[in-house]
């Protein structure tokens, strides 16, 4: 068992870039960063890897750099996982109490944790985690920790959280042909939410929506559990799509667009002001109204966020937000976004930026760094209190380091 | 996920129709939104199901269309404003009837142009009458099938001299076991399109599949229980009549393959169906899997097929509408129905061609939501005009 103070290596391969981040552990809980890699992706979609090859470069490279920048070797990373096959579901068990006196057991607490767990996912689904939510005894107090209460029945509520083995199983062989071991897989949704959200905001319910380039993860505080969580295979991409194909213009310059002069708002006036893009290799230069950008971008981010609305709609979920709507990842940037968030929502908005992690500022400023800084939280998490072995030993590669 | 928010109806039209739909909400398939709609007043009566709707004038009060195919057209027409209401803000509406009488031939055509102009896409599942009801009604049927073909998006036939084994049924078990199939095909369907699935189509691909098909279909039908049940499944739809002993699946030019499994359905019993099923299939052929888990179905597996099958006269084109004219549609009527401006949901079809399936999400699993394809540009979905310059 490695000490608390061992470097953790966190890997996120995401769609636009790969990110790697080396942090230690300080004594004040905070997470330090010593190093860190970044590279434009290759070979990921939607968060899923399509090519390995290409995407096992990009991640080869990060690594490089993230183990000169800290000065490191690196034997092990913990991985993020995303993509729009994860998806959660609340799973609920209950045991009956067989003590005489009715006294709930650690061994009561484990049995039903475990029928709780079970979830029924078909054969081609790998569960990520299962959370615990609410224990509640007799079917009426909800209570966090029933340990020596009395019961008849003791019932708890778990959310799992999982995906398609496949592309799971395919994120997993970038690391396992760099023969390197995955110490952890975790969803990037939760890593984002542990990075970003305040102890008072999980208390009184939240929903983290980290917008990236291929996705959105999200996940659901709602009275200081993980209410829900999933992904969407929707993300900056599509903006940047969309305005390519709307004002016809090649890639690079509607990703120029849209990070200069890009706004989830429509324009309010009658204006009509241009915007020149810049002549750059084969493209001569051209001008384009302002207006229509916006208007496109605009019709997308309003879409995406709506999507996660109704979702959470359905679950009935929204009433139970007061500590609203924190966006994080990449398209977090997009200016204007969190006043469209505050429409479709109606609930405060806010961007999530990495909290508890110093070192850098780039990191501790930036949204897309969410995942990777929550991934090194639920690292050391992990390593403190290890709950149980994992089933199957999917996320144990050892395959030791050739070089 | 997938569709979870797709309005379907499942429309009975006429006799057979309703018969079928009562089959359907006796034998606890419950979750459609059903209709049955008849000129028939005592059979409407007869069908238990949600909503229920009379067509035709009250001057023929309800002794249905005396096999007048006309008269059953004239009907559907009279009742123009209630099909509207009826069909009105739906994404698919799934038309169940037999052909061969008055009402299911004459006023089905009807009904799914009304359903189309509402914009919904329409699924018509039909049955063709069995060779003892006679030459003239299997004439009937015939017409009534290309009308039917016209109006539809994609159509599901059924002989139901497939349904029975050869001369050994008695009359009243061989109509039973017709209901009670096209019930279980048609529940099928609208399970695979309606509930999310591990293995899933939709929408969009459906739709690209009946413009492969050229929209008309045959279907396959496999239940079985037991350690053995992907193998008894198998056989059963591959020796069963419907799919002429697996000689349709030689001649198809796709296949949409749907399984229900309990939650012990394994991975292996799936691959081993869509194998059996594949190979038996040109090499040339497309196919759909699209498989459910239904706890209700531990032990148990059910496999439908549809596959892709040329009834008579091949499917009008766009610009040839020269077709003769069949009883139970006006000629007019066809041809305008054909050159009628494209529906949006069209009109997305072929932009996602155009543009979307050569850019950045080529090789990426595909994002639907809803009916939708969340890769093609929101402002195409949502017809919001970009002015550029």
């Amino acid at each position: 068992m490695p000490a608390a103070s061992e470097p953790v290596v966190a890997l996120e391969i995401g769609t636009s870039k790969v990110i790697a981040l080396v942090a230690e552990l300080r004594e004040d809980g905070h997470a330090m960063v010593i190093g860190l890699g970044q590279q434009p992706s290759a070979g990921v979609r939607k968060g899923q890897v399509i090519d390995l090859q290409n995407a096992t470069e990009s991640v080869r490279t990060a690594l490089l750099q993230a183990e000169e920048n800290a000065d490191v070797e690196i034997a092990k990373i913990v991985l993020s996982i995303s993509g729009g096959h994860i998806q959660s579901v609340v799973n609920r068990g209950y045991v009956t109490v067989v003590d005489p006196h009715y006294e709930i057991t650690a061994e009561t607490i484990e049995e039903v944790a475990e029928i709780a767990a079970a979830a029924p996912l078909t054969l081609d689904c790998e569960k990520i985690h299962t959370i615990r939510q609410n224990f509640s005894l007799d079917g009426k107090d909800a209570v966090s920790n029933p340990l020596g209460m009395e019961a008849r029945v003791l019932h708890l509520s778990s959310l799992v959280i999982y995906g398609a083995q496949t592309p799971i199983n395919n994120t997993i062989k970038v690391i396992q042909s760099l023969k390197l071991e995955v110490e952890d897989v975790a969803f990037s949704g939760l890593c984002s939410a542990l990075a970003v959200l305040t102890p008072e905001q999980k208390q009184s319910g939240a929903v983290v929506l980290d917008i990236g380039a291929g996705t959105i993860d999200f996940l659901v505080y709602a009275d200081n559990v993980v209410a829900s969580a999933g992904s969407i295979g929707v993300g900056g991409e599509h903006l940047t799509n969309d305005v390519a194909l709307g004002l016809n213009l090649p890639r690079p310059q509607a990703e120029w667009l849209k990070l200069e002069h890009g706004s989830a708002l429509e324009c309010d006036d009658d204006s009509d002001s241009k915007v020149s893009i810049p002549a750059d290799g084969g493209f001569s230069g051209r001008q384009v109204s302002l207006r229509a950008l916006r208007t496109i971008l605009h019709a997308r981010a309003d879409e995406m966020l709506r999507i996660v609305h109704d979702r959470l709609a359905e679950l009935d979920l929204l009433h139970h937000m007061a500590g609203g709507v924190v966006i994080t990842g990449g398209c977090a940037r997009l200016p204007g976004l969190t006043d469209l968030a505050l429409s479709v929502f109606n609930c405060p908005c806010q961007i999530g930026y990495p909290r508890n992690i110093s070192g850098l500022m780039a990191v501790s400023e930036g949204p897309e760094f969410a995942t990777a800084s929550g991934l090194i939280r639920y690292a050391y998490q992990g390593r403190g209190v290890r709950q149980k072995p994992r089933n199957g030993g999917l996320f144990n590669w050892i395959l030791g380091r050739s070089s | 996920m997938t569709l979870q928010s797709t309005r379907i109806l499942v429309t009975g039209i006429g006799g057979a129709g309703c018969r079928i739909l009562d089959t359907m909400a006796q034998s606890g398939m419950t979750g459609p939104f059903y209709a049955a709609v008849s000129t028939d007043s005592k059979a409407l009566a007869g069908c238990r199901v949600g909503t229920r709707q009379r067509i035709g004038t009250q001057r023929d009060v309800s002794f249905g269309t005396g096999e007048d195919v006309e008269r059953g057209r004239q009907a559907a027409e009279e009742s123009q404003a209630d099909l509207v209401r009826l069909f009105s803000n739906l994404d698919l509406a799934f038309m169940v009837g037999g052909l061969g009488g008055g009402t299911g031939s004459g006023a089905m055509p009807v009904a799914c142009r009304i359903a189309r102009e509402q914009g919904a896409m329409v699924m018509a599942v039909v049955a063709l009458p069995f060779e003892f009801e006679g030459q003239a009604r299997a004439d009937l049927a015939r017409s009534a099938l290309d009308a039917v073909r016209a109006e539809s998006d994609l159509m599901v036939v059924i002989p139901n001299d497939r349904v029975t084994d050869g001369n050994a049924s008695r009359l009243k078990d061989a109509f039973a076991r017709s209901s009670d199939l096209m019930a279980n095909l048609v529940f099928g369907l609208w399970r695979s399109l309606s509930k999310p699935g591990h293995l899933n189509f939709d929408f969009d691909d459906l739709r690209a599949m009946v413009r492969e098909t050229g929209g008309t279909c045959t279907a396959g039908f496999g239940d079985a229980v037991g350690r053995d049940r992907s193998i008894e499944a198998l056989n059963a739809l591959m020796q069963g009549r419907l799919l002429d002993g697996g000689q349709r699946l030689q001649d198809a030019s796709a296949a949409i393959i749907s399984m229900v499994g309990g939650p012990d359905l394994s991975v292996g019993e799936v691959d081993g169906v869509m194998t059996g099923i594949t190979a038996r299939l040109p090499a040339t052929a497309r196919s759909l899997l699209g498989v459910m888990i239904d706890d209700g179905w531990r032990n148990r597996l059910t496999v439908t097929v549809l596959v892709s099958e040329a009834w008579g006269t091949p499917r009008p084109r766009q610009e040839e509408t020269s077709t003769p004219p069949v009883a139970g549609a006006r000629s007019a009527d066809r041809g305008s129905s054909r050159k009628r401006p494209p529906k949006p949901p069209d009109r997305q079809q072929k932009l996602k061609l155009d543009f979307v399936e050569d850019g950045p999400f080529r090789n990426a699993p595909a994002t639907h939501l809803g009916g939708q394809n969340l890769d093609t540009p929101t402002y195409l979905r949502r017809s919001i005009s970009i002015r550029d310059g």
